[in-house]
């Protein structure tokens, strides 16, 4: 009966320590996982994931290597210039971005090959310059910028990969539009949160007495 | 032995920190909750998509791509804090109408459905949207509700599938019968 009892105890699950792995991941898989942390940034990556597909890999593959150019450009100049651009104003643009890139999925219209590929370049730019986590500094910074990279490159890969098969069925092919304009519809909401007076404050500032802004909820 | 093992058990079971829902998990699930917890939403969501199966090719796969985006609208509003009168009568009232539609398998031409539907797209985005600037994570939340809602729109895709047979026909058109009901009791303040 007492071996019983132990053999109970010992199958019985302990306490779930949830996000302590994250910490101890090192600064390559912590850079891997940002993007994914960033709701802005998955967005705008499986919308032009999905636009891509929706074109046509083999027509746009100039489109795939314009994104990994900007990622890479990105990435450079965030390594080099991190301030060059408030987070705020970097998270509506890619979010702007988004809608845009979202909207051409819904419509399904037969894009020109320079036009793709110019857009998936300035997404690839936002994307690599959103990926900057402020706290590491040196080494540490470019290694989590290059697991940023490579997360950044082979997610855009998956919804690129399912839009190209999803284009082989009719349902398939609104199961494509449908995605997108979930995308366009929850992005456009941010933004027009972004531009209310019931915005939340950004954080650390000083409420007003008769601010409607009460929280100070980050945008993502 | 015997209190050997208690005790030792009592050292190895742990307290349960049982997912707190916060950040970005949170505001997603939150937003994934809001217009499952309505009834009166689920229900117009879900009359949205049976009423698509007996209007035919191409509403019932163009409803879900539209619908989001003419809630946005309605969102935006909320979320700017544009007043709009009788939200929730507006929101009873799309149960009503949509579920008389379905029930009585009426087909108008597609503009004037997407008109309808349209119409009352506002009123339920308006909802969602007024919560968002409340919520722990907006564009997680906003993410979820609008995931939410085109779930409830294939879901109800998928039951009006069965007018396919003249018994499942029947039994949309009844479905779209409770579907007014309920959205009447809501009218009447009884649910």
């Amino acid at each position: 009966m007492s071996v019983r009892w132990l053999w109970l105890a010992l199958a019985l699950p302990g306490a779930a320590l949830a996000h302590s792995p994250i910490k101890g991941l090192g600064d390559f898989y912590n850079g891997i996982l940002h993007p994914l942390f960033v709701p802005a940034q998955l967005l705008l990556v499986v919308a032009l994931g999905l636009l891509i597909g929706q074109q046509g890999v083999q027509r746009h593959l100039s489109a795939v290597a314009g994104y990994a150019l900007g990622v890479v450009a990105g990435l450079t100049l965030v390594g080099q210039y991190p301030q060059l651009l408030a987070p705020e104003r970097l998270e509506l643009a890619i979010l702007g971005a988004a809608v845009v890139l979202a909207l051409l999925v819904v419509l399904a219209r037969a894009l020109p090959r320079v036009l793709l590929t110019v857009l998936a370049a300035l997404a690839g730019l936002l994307l690599g310059f959103d990926s900057l986590q402020s706290d590491l500094a040196g080494g540490a910074r470019a290694v989590a910028l290059f697991g940023s990279g490579i997360a950044l490159y082979l997610l855009m890969l998956y919804p690129m990969a399912l839009a190209e098969r999803f284009q082989g069925y009719a349902w398939t092919r609104i199961g494509t539009r449908v995605l997108g304009s979930w995308i366009t519809a929850s992005a456009l909401l941010v933004l027009a949160l972004a531009l209310s007076p019931l915005r939340p404050a950004e954080p650390g500032s000083t409420p007003t007495p008769g601010d409607p802004r009460t929280s100070t909820a980050p945008l993502d | 032995m015997k209190r050997l093992s208690i005790l030792l058990l009592g050292l190895l079971v742990l307290p349960a920190h049982a997912h707190v829902a916060g950040g970005l998990a949170g505001g997603f699930t939150a937003g994934l909750l809001h217009p499952v917890l309505g009834l009166d939403h689920v229900v117009a969501m879900v009359a949205v998509g049976l009423w698509g199966a007996f209007l035919g090719q191409p509403a019932i796969w163009l409803l879900p791509v539209v619908f989001p985006l003419v809630m946005t609208v309605g969102g935006a509003l909320g979320i700017l804090g544009v007043p709009l009168p009788a939200v929730e009568t507006g929101i009873a009232l799309s149960a009503i109408v949509l579920g008389l539609m379905v029930a009585f398998a009426v087909r108008p031409p597609l503009w004037l459905a997407a008109l309808i539907v349209g119409f009352f797209a506002v009123f339920h985005g308006y909802a969602h949207g007024a919560e968002l600037p409340s919520s722990a994570g907006p564009l997680a939340f906003s993410l979820g509700f609008v995931v939410s809602t085109g779930l409830l729109h294939l879901s109800g895709v998928a039951l009006g599938l069965l007018t396919q047979w003249q018994g499942g026909r029947r039994l949309v058109q009844a479905g779209g019968g409770v579907i007014a009901l309920i959205g009447m009791a809501y009218l009447a303040g009884w649910l």
